[in-house]
């Protein structure tokens, strides 16, 4: 599904080059689950954002479903991202204006999905996580772990194929998290989603098929 | 995902209400001041426009020059020139007279008031080709018959009350037939006709010597004389037409030159300047000022909102990154703050509508129009209201959607803002350019004010306060002049009373006469003239220089005093009889020669004093004691006591019915009449002083805006230099410094101009103030105080803040 090869990134300051990330060849299949950890510093945000498609990297090949990721047009690329891919963050970024519904709602609404449908798709997924009652109230209202709860269901929403998620439980006491780890298994397990996420926790990482640790931008290992 | 648009637009307008009310408020300001300067120019813009053919109808001006080389144009020209161009020339569609010949008291049978009014005088094309709006009557044949009268709504209930008007009869003291109302009408507010009467044209054929005097006429300049032309027709081939049709008869006797020419009906109003028998121009001067101003208002507005919502941005950077990262594309992000925009600007429009209804009467009052905003209203203001909303709300909205929509999503979502640095010069661009029009207005409003001061304060050789002018409107009255005087006199409340045929500070035409001393060659010296008794110096407290005042006997007639300026011109230095002649009268450009000429003797010199607007210098005069051939007394003039007017009024009406109960009983109060020679000016000063008012407040907001950015750019950096110990001044300096720096640059920039701009308004005044220094200090000082209470609140509490805080975001 997703094809790394001789990934480079690197920011140029006072003349000096330095190294975000240093040859990055990695594969990743469809229905895998990647754990990516390493120190600060070491590169794992940055890997996470090229995939993601949010940053380029400054050379490499990235292959995504068969796809020249970086040799499509900025439209074609923002398509595919959109159909293909979900994002959870450590802080959770949910949109303070707007209700849980409504952000759940959010990126059916970048993809044309009409009124009813959109009604049909959220409702289910507020049930599949439990937080119908919740549905009226705002972020600020919600604890961490119904936060990050809201935060998934708005990356699985819209279906995708691949859930990128950067430190989901970082911000989340140890419950909460094993909460959330426990989901994303039963999504990796039940709904064939590919998952790739960054931890700090070993634990955490445990719940992935495959454990990349990654230093000074470099694939140190893989277990 | 519009309604989810605004539905997230209103959350965040509720959200942060301090900067809610300051875009909207902002932005109510600019469109208020914007739309009521656009309805006050459309307004003139759209002068005679009512005329469905307006752009085929011409008024014929005469262009003429005196033997002695004085030019002057003359909106009027003589009957037969109209008549036989509609005969003669098949370019003509249509010709029709509009003419003032005199006043007449207007009377009727059912009301016992009497009104006095022009006498115009129009033929049956008058409304065929002007389209005033017929409330009753026909338009084709309403002034066709002798003795017919057509009035407007408004004069209709003055004499009638609610009764029907229509074939009521009315009578003037011109002749003893009664008119009858053949017709009513409704005249807008922006015509340059304007009327409350008009009488059939045909009735003057039914006087012999008109009836002559017209079939003749090829040479007066007595018929406002307007020409339809048939469409796609060159005016010029018209005139040269009408020209040549004018030289083949008219008689050769006039010296001098003269020719003829069209003036569109749609350039009456901007481009009469020089045409004699013109009233209420408008200048097109003031409509690109004021276009300049209102548009400035507007921009200034929108830039505001731009920088607002910049400003605020950080704030929201999350949103937009999580609105990317869940898909949105840069255009639905820009369609989303365009959308924000629209709704701030519709909030705005609202309030700025229910603004500009509150104030249009007040608007209204102040530059004399019947503005109004309602369902009657032109459709072409209500559509420019939607295209100017829009546009607003792109103006507003398009840099911050630019702007938000186009970074990065994981730049945003980590805070790193160093992108967006940059754009605070062109801000700091706009923040000058406020000030430096801020600091302009407030310069141009204290001078204005000081010179309207002077005007008001200045001698003038004589006292114009105190004085009640009592106009003589029938001869009967004049005859009794002196009798009148002395019972006047027997008034508690007044001091003394004389009569004159003008008054310093005449709102009429002050004639001037050539004068010409011992019997010399040539035409003479022009000069005004004013005939005066022996009461005139010691009521108006004129001063003599050297010589006699008049004696109230018969053996003055003939004497007349001078003026310094006079005396200079004809080198009399000491009053001893010298002997003047005056062979001529000039009516504004009407020259008229007496049967013979007056001659007369100078008996005083009397000290200048000002007796036109002080706009001119003082031009020399001839007061004449009151039996002169040259011009009639025409005012009784009083200086009273008391602030009673209104009892001394009631008693000067009795003593004038007694005489002659007819009379019309009009009177004037000087010092009102003096100013108002100012009240363009003083329109002037309250322009300014609003406009003033309103960039300082929409210059102050942005600058409140760019203060806040600026705070919240150096959040971090405030609260490091808190840790490493600055104090709480120390940073409140830091922060205020770069602003006052901008508007010390918008002084330098302003004080020329100011300078520039009040010099050239000044020179139009004969006596003007000086500008002194100190008005440019007091502006600028004014600004940088106001700039710096603005920027301080923001500095102050960027100053006070934790900075724990601002350094825990990372």
């Amino acid at each position: 599904m997703i094809e790394l090869q001789h990934i480079y990134k690197w920011i140029n300051s006072g003349g000096n080059r330095t190294f975000l990330l240093k040859d990055i060849n990695l594969s990743i299949a469809e229905g895998d689950f990647i754990s990516i950890m390493g120190p600060s510093g070491s590169g794992k945000s940055t890997l996470l954002n090229v995939m993601g498609m949010l940053d380029e990297p400054s050379e490499g090949q990235y292959v995504f479903m068969g796809d020249d990721v970086f040799k499509m047009k900025e439209k074609q690329r923002s398509n595919l991202y959109k159909q293909h891919i979900g994002f959870v963050f450590q802080a959770y970024h949910l949109i303070d204006e707007l209700t849980v519904y409504e952000n759940i709602e959010t990126p059916l609404l970048y993809q044309d999905i009409k009124g009813a449908e959109r009604k049909a798709i959220v409702a289910d997924m507020l049930d599949r996580f439990q937080i119908v009652g919740k549905k009226d109230l705002f972020p600020a209202q919600l604890s961490g772990g119904q936060q990050q709860l809201v935060g998934v269901a708005r990356a699985l929403v819209a279906k995708p194929k691949l859930l990128l998620a950067d430190e989901p439980t970082g911000n989340l006491n140890s419950k909460q998290g094993e909460e959330i780890m426990e989901l994303f298994k039963k999504i990796n397990e039940e709904d064939g989603v590919t998952i790739v996420q960054v931890t700090h926790s070993e634990k955490n990482a445990a719940y992935g098929s495959r454990i990349i640790h990654l230093l000074d931008g470099r694939i140190e290992s893989t277990q | 995902m519009l309604l989810m648009y605004f539905k997230i637009a209103w959350r965040n307008l509720l959200k942060h209400k301090s900067f809610s009310f300051i875009n909207i408020f902002g932005l109510t300001t600019g469109l208020s001041c914007f739309l009521l300067i656009a309805l006050y120019i459309f307004d003139e813009l759209t002068y005679d426009r009512f005329n469905k053919n307006a752009d085929a109808m011409y008024r014929i001006v005469e262009d003429k020059t005196s033997a002695e080389g004085k030019q002057s144009k003359v909106a009027a020209v003589a009957y037969n020139i109209s008549e036989r161009a509609k005969k003669d020339f098949p370019e003509v569609e249509n010709a029709t007279r509009f003419s003032m010949l005199g006043r007449s008291n207007v009377l009727n049978n059912e009301n016992t008031s009497v009104f006095y009014e022009s006498y115009f005088v129009s033929d049956e094309s008058f409304f065929r080709m002007f389209d005033f709006h017929f409330l009753q009557g026909d338009r084709t044949t309403a002034l066709k018959d002798p003795y017919t009268v057509v009035i407007t709504d408004e004069t209709a209930k003055k004499i009638f009350g609610t009764e029907n008007a229509i074939g009521k009869v009315i009578r003037t003291d011109r002749d003893s037939t009664p008119y009858k109302i053949t017709g009513i009408v409704n005249i807008p507010a922006n015509s340059h006709l304007n009327f409350n009467l008009v009488f059939s044209e045909a009735t003057l054929f039914a006087s012999e010597n008109f009836k002559k005097f017209m079939t003749s006429d090829w040479s007066s300049n007595t018929f406002v004389s307007y020409l339809q032309l048939k469409k796609n027709t060159n005016a010029s081939v018209v005139s040269d037409k009408i020209n040549q049709l004018v030289k083949a008869n008219r008689e050769k006797k006039a010296a001098g030159t003269s020719s003829l020419y069209l003036q569109p009906l749609t350039a009456i109003h901007f481009y009469s300047e020089g045409i004699d028998s013109s009233e209420n121009s408008g200048n097109i001067t003031h409509m690109y000022v004021f276009g300049i101003v209102a548009l400035f208002a507007l921009l200034i507005a929108c830039i505001n909102y731009m920088n607002l919502t910049t400003a605020r941005f950080s704030g929201r950077s999350k949103e937009i990154a999580v609105r990317k990262v869940a898909g949105a594309s840069q255009r639905t992000l820009m369609f989303q703050f365009l959308s924000e925009s629209f709704l701030v600007t519709i909030i705005a429009l609202i309030f700025s509508l229910a603004l500009v209804k509150l104030t249009l009467p007040w608007f209204n009052s102040f530059t004399e129009k019947k503005l109004s905003l309602g369902t009657d209203t032109d459709y072409r203001i209500w559509m420019g209201i939607v295209f100017i909303t829009i546009f607003t709300s792109i103006i507003s909205g398009i840099y911050p959607a630019l702007f938000q929509s186009r970074l990065k999503p994981y730049l945003l979502l980590k805070n790193k803002l160093a992108g967006i640095k940059g754009n605070i010069s062109l801000r700091k661009v706009l923040v000058i350019f406020q000030f430096a029009v801020s600091i302009i207005m407030i310069i141009s409003t204290i001078i204005v004010y000081q010179q309207l001061q002077y005007v008001n304060k200045k001698d003038m050789g004589f006292n114009k306060e105190q004085l009640l002018v009592v106009d003589i409107n029938s001869g009967a009255v004049r005859r009794s002049a002196e009798t009148i005087k002395s019972e006047f006199s027997k008034i508690a409340a007044v001091k003394s009373v004389s009569v004159t045929s003008r008054v310093p500070g005449e709102w009429k035409v002050i004639p001037k006469v050539k004068v010409k001393k011992d019997a010399q060659a040539g035409s003479g010296e022009d000069m005004y003239f004013m005939s005066a008794d022996e009461q005139f110096l010691k009521t108006f407290a004129v001063q003599l220089q050297s010589g006699r005042n008049f004696t109230n006997s018969n053996s003055d007639s003939g004497a007349v005093m001078i003026n310094e300026t006079a005396a200079k011109i004809l080198g009399i230095n000491k009053p001893s009889e010298q002997v003047i002649s005056i062979p001529s009268i000039d009516f504004s450009g009407n020259v008229s020669s007496l049967r013979q000429p007056y001659v007369a003797r100078v008996i005083a010199i009397v000290k200048d004093f000002n007796f036109q607007s002080l706009r001119q210098t003082i031009a020399p005069m001839v007061i004449s004691y009151q039996k002169n051939p040259v011009h009639n007394i025409d005012y009784f003039t009083a200086r009273i006591s008391s602030a009673h007017t209104d009892a001394i009024l009631q008693q000067m009406k009795a003593v004038l019915a007694n005489i002659d109960p007819s009379h019309l009983f009009e009177y004037n109060f000087l010092d009102k009449q003096w100013e108002v020679f100012y009240r363009e000016d003083q329109k002037r000063e309250t322009i300014f002083l609003g406009v003033a008012f309103i960039t300082i407040l929409i210059a102050c907001m942005g600058l409140f805006a760019l203060a806040t950015y600026a705070a919240e750019q150096r959040t971090k950096e405030i609260g490091i230099r808190k840790v490493l110990g600055a104090s709480v001044p120390v940073l409140v300096t830091l922060l205020s410094k770069d602003f006052l720096k901008l508007v010390l640059i918008a002084d330098v920039i302003a004080f020329p101009v100011a300078l520039w701009a009040m010099k050239s308004w000044l020179k139009d005044f004969a006596y003007r103030v000086n500008i002194s220094w100190w008005v440019f200090v007091l502006a600028g000082a004014a600004a940088l105080i106001i700039a710096f209470v603005t920027v301080s609140f923001q500095a102050i509490k960027a100053a006070m803040s934790n900075p724990v805080k601002s350094l825990r975001t990372e």
